[in-house]
């Protein structure tokens, strides 16, 4: 089972994100995803007083004065965060956080979509990147779904569920950061939803959705059920679940079983 | 009688095909299949999953799987918002197998409880690519800078890059 499978561990972007293959990580296209993912840090974080988007954030520099590269990756990213803006109905809104514009929200995922093309591109085959629990895998040669556990929001080192992934698939919980998301729209704490996951094609959007899930709650579900490919669920603090139809729930004991 | 099921059937296709559905769904432990099955049927899944010890139980039961040598490295003491925090990083050959907190000292029950979510978090991830029912583990990691430069410098100790 374990044959040929590779893993690779790149501490980055205030996380680990793993690399994984069930065969060989080709050398050529994992030094290429690890310095994708060291570029993405570089300018988006905002944990770095100097990176471009913390400069932007505190008006030190003007999108004009920034390096043309790095403000081309500014401007895809801050669009790809106006879409989220708009699918979320605003409850993923990274202009409304406090100390200026904050894409954290997105760039995870988008960074993880992109360390996978990265892979393809040298010919992976069969491969998950985990940013950090935002995940991208590229579809399986098996013709099978990946089988990804959710995180179970309340009890550490469980999962709340097993679900069959095709290209892309984020979950946002209030373990993230515990009472800090807040719904813009209102300017409350996030409350009554305590873990909510997007799966679909594109990685950087479930991530953003996912946000808003966990902000607005379910009743976004309605919202993300209309987008091509993308399905949801979230839970609450009740315990109670809700999910659009489409989510491909494993069943516990068939994947136990494997 | 025979019409009930097609108001609700309305009902549910009005509201955009969302199901709400109250489910009881019993965790999962991460852990070996067969440890999975088991902890499970019994029903006793409370017994698992909660503390530091359900962490080495999982972590010493992969390492049982292979004959390479086990070693850890605890990273750098690194001061935080609530404490401070060390990190204990465990591997087998290059597979890590295990992320624990080596110390800690808070100041106050909600870094805690993000200290509690944290290792498991990162372990979990780190241990999905060696289970064999699930393929990975979906859910935010922990981001604080200072668990994260602890596991890194843990890792550099062990000869990661």
């Amino acid at each position: 089972m374990m044959g040929e499978s590779s893993t690779h561990l790149e501490p980055v972007m205030g996380t680990v994100v793993g690399f994984f293959s069930e065969t060989l990580l080709p050398i050529n296209g994992l030094k290429d995803a690890v310095e994708e993912l060291h570029e993405v840090d570089r300018i988006f974080s905002t944990w770095k007083l100097a990176s471009p988007i913390s400069q932007l954030r505190s008006g030190q520099l003007e999108r004009s004065s920034l390096d043309e590269s790095d403000a081309t990756l500014i401007d895809e990213v801050l669009s790809r965060c106006t879409l989220a803006r708009e699918l979320t109905d605003g409850a993923f809104d990274p202009w409304a956080m406090p100390g200026g514009v904050d894409p954290t929200g997105l760039v995870k995922g988008w960074a993880a979509a992109r360390a996978r093309e990265a892979l393809l591109r040298a010919g992976a085959r069969d491969v998950m990147v985990n940013a950090g629990g935002d995940i991208a895998v590229s579809k399986r040669t098996d013709g099978q779904l990946w089988r990804v556990g959710v995180r179970h929001p309340s009890q550490p080192g469980a999962l709340a569920a097993v679900i069959g992934v095709e290209s892309a698939v984020a979950t946002s919980g209030n373990y993230e950061r515990p009472g800090q998301l807040v719904d813009p729209t209102s300017g409350r704490t996030a409350r009554g939803t305590i873990s909510a996951t997007v799966v679909g094609p594109e990685l950087d959007l479930a991530d953003a959705l996912a946000t808003g899930l966990f902000v607005r709650g379910h009743s976004l579900l309605a919202r993300i059920d209309e987008l091509a490919g993308y399905e949801a669920f979230c839970i609450d603090e009740g315990g109670r679940w809700y999910s659009t139809p489409g989510v491909r729930f494993v069943d516990a004991t068939q994947a136990a079983a494997c | 009688m025979s019409r009930a099921p097609k108001v609700l059937a309305g009902t549910i296709a009005g509201i955009a095909g969302v199901l709400a559905f109250p489910m009881s769904h019993r965790p999962l432990t991460i852990a070996s299949p067969t440890t999975n099955a088991k902890s499970n049927s019994s029903g006793s899944s409370s017994s698992s999953g909660t503390s530091n010890s359900s962490t080495s139980s999982s972590s010493s039961s992969g390492a049982a799987a292979g004959s390479t040598q086990v070693t850890s490295a605890t990273g750098t003491d690194e001061a935080f918002r609530y404490g401070d925090i060390a990190v204990k990083v465990t591997i087998k050959g290059s597979k890590i197998t295990a992320v624990t907190m080596a110390s800690q000292n808070e100041t106050d029950s909600r870094s805690q409880e993000i200290d509690s979510y944290a290792i498991p978090q990162l372990e979990s991830q780190v241990l999905a690519a060696n289970s064999a029912n699930i393929q990975g583990v979906s859910g935010a990691t922990f981001t604080s800078q200072a668990f994260y430069d602890s596991v890194v410098s843990a890792l550099s100790q062990l000869g990661f890059k």
